[in-house]
C-alpha cells in the first residue's frame, strides 16, 4: 500500500443559495470547472497526469446530474484523457470523494486524483432528486423517515440540549468565522469566482452574520415546528417512544445556511509529487463511513469517528484539531459530549451555521479549512467529519508531513 | 353464451344492452359468477358482429355495490397459497381488463350506489354517465374493511384524476356524490334519471372510442408521477406519514394502497400496473386483519342489528312515549335521541321541571347547529322541542311505554314515585349505578326491567349495551331491542353479571396502566406504547376523564389505588375536570404530563421493552371479555363489536376475543403466562381457556 498526500486544495467563496445569491448565475459545471482550473494554475498541473476526478453531489440530477465531475473537466480543458465521475453519500459527498481518491493512491491503482464537490442550492433546490429512502412509501413507512431538522430536533430532545445551548454555539460559530476571516485565515485557499466575461462575483462567504446577537437569534422561529406538528414528530416519537413530544430548537440561525459553491483537494503519492515538484502537506492517515439508525440520522459522526481513529491506529488524544460540519447545532453539541472534546479545538474557524453547507462541496472544503489551521498554528493531526442522511457518518484523518 | 349475473341483449342499431341482475340478492354485489360474466361478455363484444358497443346497466335499484363480504371472510380460513391468492385475485382484474380492451366502446349507466369492485367495474368501462342524485355513493371503501381495490380501481383512478385526488378516496374510503365524481373527472357526465340509458347510447352512437387515455402512447398521469417531480416526491412523503402516523404500523391495507399507487403509477405498461395492484391485494387476502375487521364490524354487527335473538312471537313495539328520571347534567343527550326517533318525552321526580328543561334546552341548542349547517329544518327543529314537555304530569308514568333511569337517580324515591306502573312498561336503567337487582329490590313486583347502556352524547355514538335478567320475559327482549332499534343503535345482549363489559374492560386497561406507573414505567412510554396499540385513547387521559377519586374506589390493585392517591389526594390533582390529572390541560386542551410525575413515580432506570407493554395493554383487556364469554354471559360476536365500537380496542383485531383467536390459544396462553410471572397474576388464565384448547382450539369457528 502507498500514502497518499494531499498536495494542495481550494474552494469557492460560499454565496447564498438564493435567486439573488452571488453565485446564482453560476451553473454548476461551471462553478467546479473555475475551481480545476484554479487548482491547475496554482499547482501548475500537467492535467494529462490526473488520472481521476471525483466529484462528490448531494442532488446529482439536471445541471448537477450525468457525472459532474468529467463534464468540469472537458469544460477546465483538462486533458481528454482525465476521467471523471460523481458519487453520493449526501452531505459526505465532498469528503467522500476525497476518500476515494486517497483509496485509489493508496490502492496504487492510481498516483494522482482530484476529490472534490459541487452544489449550487439555489439552482438545483435540496430535495430535488427524490429519492427511495424518503418518497418511496414501502421503506419511508419502514424506517420512519423524518426530514433532517426533525431528526437534528430529535437528538436535542433526546440529550436535553436547549434553544439557548444551540444559540449559543450558533453566536460562537458566526464569531469564530468573522475572526478567522477578519484575520485572513481563509484568504489563501479562497479564490475569487467570475462570471462568464471575467467580472469578479464573490470572494468572500457571504451567509456570515458577524454582527448577530443572542437575542438576535433568540428571536429565530423554530423552522421545523409546523413540519413536526404534520405528522413528523409522530413518527419520531413512534421511533423513540420514551419521548412525549420532541422540543423544537433549530432555526435558520443555529442550522447550516444554504448556499452554493465548490471545493477541490489535490491527492497523489510521494514520487507524483517529487515528478511534479510539488509538496505534499498532509498524509490521508484514515477514513470511515457507518451507518446508524435511520430516523434520528445524524448519530453517525460519533461512530465514524471512533472508527477512523481505530483504523488509524489512533487514540483520541492523538487528534489536535476536530473539524465536524455544522449541520445543525445539536449535532456539533453531542459530538461535544460524546466525545468529551473541549469547544477550543473544534471547529475553530466557525463552520457552516456561519458559512453555508453546500452539500456536495462541503466535507472537501473543511478539510481544506482544518488544513490550514493545522500549519498556522503548526499542529499535527486532525480529524474531519460530517453527519450524514438516512442515518450515516463520515470521517477522515489528516496529519502533516 | 351461459350468463348467470346479466343479460345481453341487442337493442337495435348495434348497442348492446348488458343488465345485471344478481340473482337471489336485494342488490347486485360481486359474486364468482359476476367475474366470469364479464369476461363471457366482454369476449361475446369482441367478436359480435352486429355490435357497435355496449351498454352496462343494472337491473336492480343501485348499481354494484360492492364485494360479498361472507365470502371474503372466508377466504382467510382457506389458507391459501401466496401463488394461488393471486391467482385468483387475477380473475376480476383480468375479466375487466377484456372488457376494456375488447376493441369496442363500453359506456357505463350508473343508476344507483356504485361501490368497490362496483365502481372498479364502471372505471373499466370507457365512458360512465350517472345520474344526478346526491344520494347515489360512489367510492373505493375497501380499506374500512382492511383491504384496498383489487380490480384495477388503484390505477385507474389516479390515471383519470390525478394521484393526489386518487390516494385521497382510496385512503379515506369516503363515498361521493355523482356532482363531486364528476368536478373530480371520475365520471363524464352526469343526467336526470330518466335520460340516463339514453345519453349512454348517445355516446356510444356519436363519441364511442374503444380505447382508454392509458392505454395511448406518451400517456401522462394527471398531475405528474414519479420521483423525477420533486412535487410527487413531497406528496408520497406526506402521503406516506400520514398512513405510518394513523394506521400506526397495525392496518396493512393503507401502506398496501400506497405502494401499489406508487408503484403501480411509476410503471408505463399498463398491464404491469395491474398485476402490481393484485399482488398487494392478494397479500392482504391472506393477512388476518382484513377478516377481523370484516367480521366484527360489518357480518357480526350487521347481524346485530338485525336482531336475531328478537322473540319472533311478540309483535314489533313502537314507543310513543318514554319518561326519563335523573338529574340535569345526565338526561340531556338520552332525551334528544329519544325525542329525533319521534319519542314523546316526559319526566317525573324531585327535580323533574329543571330536568324538562334541561333537556328541552340541549335539543334546542342541538337543532340550531342543524339549522345552521342546512341538516334542518326551523319546522323540524319545532317539532323535535315540542316532544319534550316543560310541564310535569303524574299520569304521563302511566302512558309512558318505557321509564329511564339516568345518573343521579335516587332509587329509594322509585319505589312510592312507580308504585302504579302498569306491568308491560319497561324499566330501564341507563347508569350502572343502578342495577337490575336494586331496581327489583324496591319496586319486587315488576319483572319488566333492564340495563341499556350508552356512552353519552348518545345521539352520536351508536351501540348500547343491554343487560338482560337471567329470567327475561320474551316481551322484556323483544321491546328491548325494538327501543334499541328505533333510536337505531345497534344492540349488544350481556346477562345480569355486573360490571358492564365495557367498563370491566376498560378498568383493567386503566388499572394495568397505573401497575406500570407503580413499576416506575415512564408515563410517556406506556401512554406511547398504548397509543402505538391502536387504543382510541391512551389510558392515563383515559384516567383523567374519569373521576381519579372514584377510580380509586373501583380499583382492586393496591398499587393502582396508591398511584390514584398520591395524585388525587396528595397534589390534588382530581382530573381533566380540574385542568390537572396525569396531565395538565388548559380548559380541557392537553398541554402535557404533569412536570412532577417523574419526581413522585421515579422511572425505573430499566425500562420495558414498548413490545411487551403493547402486549400487557392488550392482554388484559382480552382476558377481561374472556371472563364474559367463557360463562356465557356474552357471545363471542357481542364482546367484539362492544370491544371495538365502546371500549376503543383497536379495530384491527377484530375486537377482544378475536386478538385471541388470532393469535392463537396456545400462544395467547404462553404470552400471558410469561406475563403473569414478571407482571402479576392478573395475566393468570382461566382453566377455560385450557380446555378449549384441547376441544376446538378457537373461538370462531372456521368460515369454510
Amino acid at each position: 500500500m502507498s500514502d497518499a498526500y494531499i498536495y494542495n486544495h481550494l474552494r469557492t467563496p460560499r454565496g447564498k443559495g438564493r435567486p439573488s445569491g452571488a453565485l446564482h448565475s453560476v451553473s454548476a459545471v461551471e462553478l467546479l470547472s473555475q475551481t480545476l482550473i484554479q487548482l491547475r494554475e496554482r499547482t501548475q498541473l500537467d492535467t494529462g497526469l490526473v488520472e481521476d476526478v471525483i466529484a462528490g453531489c448531494g442532488s446529482p440530477i439536471g445541471e448537477q446530474g450525468s457525472a459532474i465531475g468529467r463534464s468540469a473537466c472537458l469544460k477546465a480543458e483538462y486533458a481528454l484523457t482525465t476521467p471523471g465521475q460523481q458519487i453520493h453519500r449526501f452531505c459526505s459527498s465532498g469528503l467522500e470523494a476525497v476518500n476515494l481518491a486517497a483509496a485509489k493512491v493508496m490502492s496504487k491503482q492510481c498516483d494522482l486524483v482530484i476529490g472534490c464537490g459541487v452544489e449550487s442550492m439555489s439552482r438545483i433546490p435540496i430535495g430535488s432528486s427524490g429519492g427511495a429512502w424518503s418518497s418511496d412509501p414501502s421503506l419511508a413507512h419502514k424506517i420512519h423517515f423524518v426530514s433532517q431538522g426533525i431528526s437534528a430536533d430529535l437528538i436535542a430532545t433526546l440529550h436535553d440540549f436547549s434553544r439557548e445551548d444551540a444559540d449559543l454555539y450558533a453566536l460562537e460559530s458566526q464569531r469564530r468565522t468573522a475572526h478567522a476571516w477578519d484575520n485572513g485565515y481563509f484568504d489563501q485557499s479562497v479564490f475569487t469566482v467570475v462570471d462568464s466575461i471575467g467580472q469578479p462575483l464573490l470572494s468572500r462567504d457571504e451567509h456570515m452574520r458577524a454582527d448577530t446577537s443572542l437575542e438576535d437569534l433568540a428571536k429565530l422561529p423554530a423552522v421545523f415546528e409546523k413540519m413536526g406538528a404534520d405528522g413528523f414528530d409522530e413518527q419520531a416519537i413512534s421511533k423513540y417512544p420514551e419521548l412525549e413530544k420532541i422540543n423544537h430548537i433549530h432555526t435558520a440561525g443555529n442550522s447550516s445556511g444554504i448556499v452554493d459553491g465548490a471545493a477541490a483537494v489535490l491527492i497523489g503519492d510521494a514520487d507524483t509529487a517529487k515528478k511534479l515538484d510539488l509538496k505534499p502537506r498532509a498524509r490521508i492517515r484514515s477514513f470511515a463511513s457507518v451507518g446508524t439508525d435511520p430516523t434520528v440520522m445524524l448519530t453517525g459522526p460519533t461512530p465514524s469517528a471512533r472508527k477512523a481513529l481505530e483504523k488509524a491506529g489512533m487514540q483520541q488524544a492523538d487528534i489536535d484539531l476536530f473539524e465536524l460540519n455544522e449541520a445543525f447545532a445539536s449535532v456539533v453539541l453531542l459530538f461535544i459530549q460524546e466525545m468529551n472534546i473541549p469547544h477550543d479545538k473544534i471547529n475553530v474557524n466557525g463552520g457552516s451555521i456561519a458559512m453555508g453547507h453546500p452539500i456536495g462541496a462541503t466535507g472537501a472544503m473543511i478539510l481544506g479549512t482544518v488544513l490550514d489551521e493545522l500549519e498556522r498554528q503548526n499542529l499535527g493531526t486532525a480529524l474531519i467529519n460530517l453527519c450524514v442522511g438516512a442515518g450515516m457518518g463520515t470521517a477522515t484523518i489528516i496529519e502533516r508531513v | 353464451m351461459n350468463l348467470v349475473t346479466m343479460n345481453y341483449e341487442h337493442s337495435g342499431d348495434g348497442v348492446v344492452i348488458i343488465t345485471i341482475d344478481v340473482k337471489d340478492r336485494p342488490m347486485n354485489i360481486l359474486t364468482p359468477d359476476l367475474h366470469q360474466d364479464v369476461a363471457k361478455v366482454a369476449e361475446q363484444l369482441a367478436t359480435d358482429e352486429k355490435a357497435i358497443g355496449a351498454v352496462i346497466q343494472s337491473g336492480k335499484s343501485s348499481f354494484v355495490a360492492g364485494g360479498d363480504l361472507k365470502r371474503l371472510v372466508s377466504l382467510y380460513d382457506l389458507e391459501r397459497s401466496p401463488e394461488q391468492a393471486y391467482s385468483e385475485s387475477r380473475v376480476f382484474t383480468e375479466a375487466l381488463r377484456k372488457l376494456e380492451t375488447c376493441g369496442k366502446p363500453v359506456a357505463c349507466a350508473i343508476n344507483g350506489a356504485a361501490l368497490g369492485g362496483g365502481l372498479e367495474l364502471a372505471l373499466a368501462c370507457h365512458y360512465r354517465v350517472v345520474v344526478n342524485d346526491e344520494k347515489i355513493p360512489l367510492g373505493l371503501p375497501e380499506t374500512n374493511v382492511g383491504l384496498i381495490p383489487g380490480a384495477g380501481g388503484t390505477q385507474r383512478l389516479p390515471r383519470l384524476i390525478g394521484i393526489k385526488d386518487a390516494t385521497e378516496l382510496i385512503l379515506s374510503g369516503a363515498h361521493i356524490s355523482p356532482q363531486k365524481a364528476l368536478k373530480l373527472g371520475l365520471v363524464h357526465k352526469v343526467v336526470n334519471r330518466d335520460e340516463l340509458l339514453d345519453e349512454a347510447i348517445r355516446w356510444l352512437k356519436e363519441e364511442g372510442v374503444s380505447e382508454q387515455a392509458w392505454d395511448k402512447r406518451g400517456f401522462q398521469i394527471p398531475g405528474g408521477a414519479t420521483l423525477n417531480n420533486p412535487k410527487i416526491g413531497k406528496l408520497w412523503q406526506d402521503l406516506t406519514t400520514r398512513v405510518a402516523t394513523t394506521a400506526r404500523y397495525n392496518y396493512p391495507a393503507p401502506l398496501a394502497a400506497l405502494e401499489a399507487i406508487f408503484n403501480g403509477t411509476t410503471v408505463i405498461s399498463f398491464d404491469a400496473a395491474l398485476k402490481i395492484e393484485t399482488r398487494e391485494f392478494s397479500k392482504l387476502t391472506r393477512d388476518p386483519v382484513y377478516r377481523n375487521m370484516t367480521r366484527t364490524l360489518f357480518l357480526n354487527k350487521g347481524i346485530a342489528d338485525k336482531h336475531e335473538r328478537r322473540p319472533q312471537s311478540v309483535e314489533p313495539v313502537k314507543v310513543k312515549q318514554a319518561t326519563i328520571i335523573g338529574v340535569p347534567g345526565e338526561v340531556e343527550s338520552l332525551a334528544l335521541a329519544c325525542a329525533t326517533a319521534d319519542i314523546e318525552i316526559r319526566t317525573a321526580g324531585e327535580n323533574a321541571k329543571s330536568v324538562a328543561q334541561s333537556m328541552q334546552d340541549y335539543a334546542a341548542k342541538h337543532s340550531e347547529k342543524k339549522i345552521e349547517s342546512g341538516r334542518s329544518t326551523r319546522e323540524k327543529a319545532d317539532a323535535l322541542i315540542a316532544r319534550i314537555a316543560l310541564d310535569v304530569d303524574k299520569n304521563s308514568l302511566a302512558e309512558s311505554q318505557i321509564i329511564l333511569l339516568t345518573g343521579g337517580t335516587q332509587i329509594d324515591t322509585l319505589a312510592d314515585l312507580l308504585a302504579d306502573l302498569s306491568s308491560t312498561t319497561l324499566i330501564a336503567s341507563t347508569t350502572s349505578d343502578i342495577s337490575i337487582a336494586d331496581i327489583t329490590r324496591v319496586l319486587p313486583k315488576y319483572k319488566n326491567t333492564i340495563g341499556w347502556h350508552i356512552k353519552a352524547p348518545v345521539e352520536k355514538n351508536t351501540t348500547v349495551e343491554i343487560i338482560l335478567a337471567e329470567d327475561a320475559s320474551d316481551e322484556c327482549i323483544a321491546m328491548s331491542l325494538d327501543f334499541s332499534k328505533q333510536l337505531r343503535k345497534t344492540p349488544l345482549i350481556q346477562s345480569d353479571i355486573l360490571p358492564l363489559f365495557s367498563r370491566h374492560c376498560n378498568q383493567a386497561y386503566m388499572e394495568e396502566a397505573l401497575r406500570m406507573v407503580a413499576a416506575g414505567i415512564k408515563p410517556a412510554l406506556l401512554e406511547n406504547a398504548a397509543r402505538s396499540t391502536g387504543m382510541k385513547t391512551s389510558p392515563l387521559r383515559l384516567i383523567d376523564s374519569m373521576s381519579l377519586q372514584t377510580l380509586e374506589d373501583q380499583c382492586d390493585d393496591k398499587d393502582a389505588k396508591a398511584v390514584l392517591h398520591t395524585l388525587h389526594s396528595q397534589h390534588d390533582r382530581k382530573g381533566l375536570v380540574e385542568n390537572k390529572g396525569f396531565y395538565d390541560y388548559n380548559e380541557g386542551k392537553t398541554i402535557s404530563l404533569w412536570s412532577s410525575l417523574n419526581e413522585h413515580f421515579p422511572p425505573d432506570s430499566e425500562q420495558v421493552d414498548i413490545e411487551v407493554l403493547r402486549q400487557r395493554f392488550l392482554s388484559i383487556q382480552a382476558l377481561t371479555a374472556l371472563s364474559y364469554y367463557a360463562d356465557e354471559t356474552m357471545q363471542a360476536a357481542d364482546a367484539d363489536i362492544a370491544s371495538v365500537l365502546i371500549c376503543g380496542y383497536p379495530s384491527y383485531t377484530g375486537g377482544m376475543l378475536s386478538y385471541i383467536d388470532t393469535m392463537g390459544i396456545s400462544d395467547f396462553i404462553k404470552q400471558c403466562d410469561q406475563l403473569a410471572v414478571k407482571y402479576g397474576p392478573q395475566f393468570t388464565v382461566p382453566a377455560f381457556l385450557h380446555e378449549l384448547v384441547k376441544s376446538t382450539n378457537r373461538i370462531y369457528p372456521k368460515a369454510v
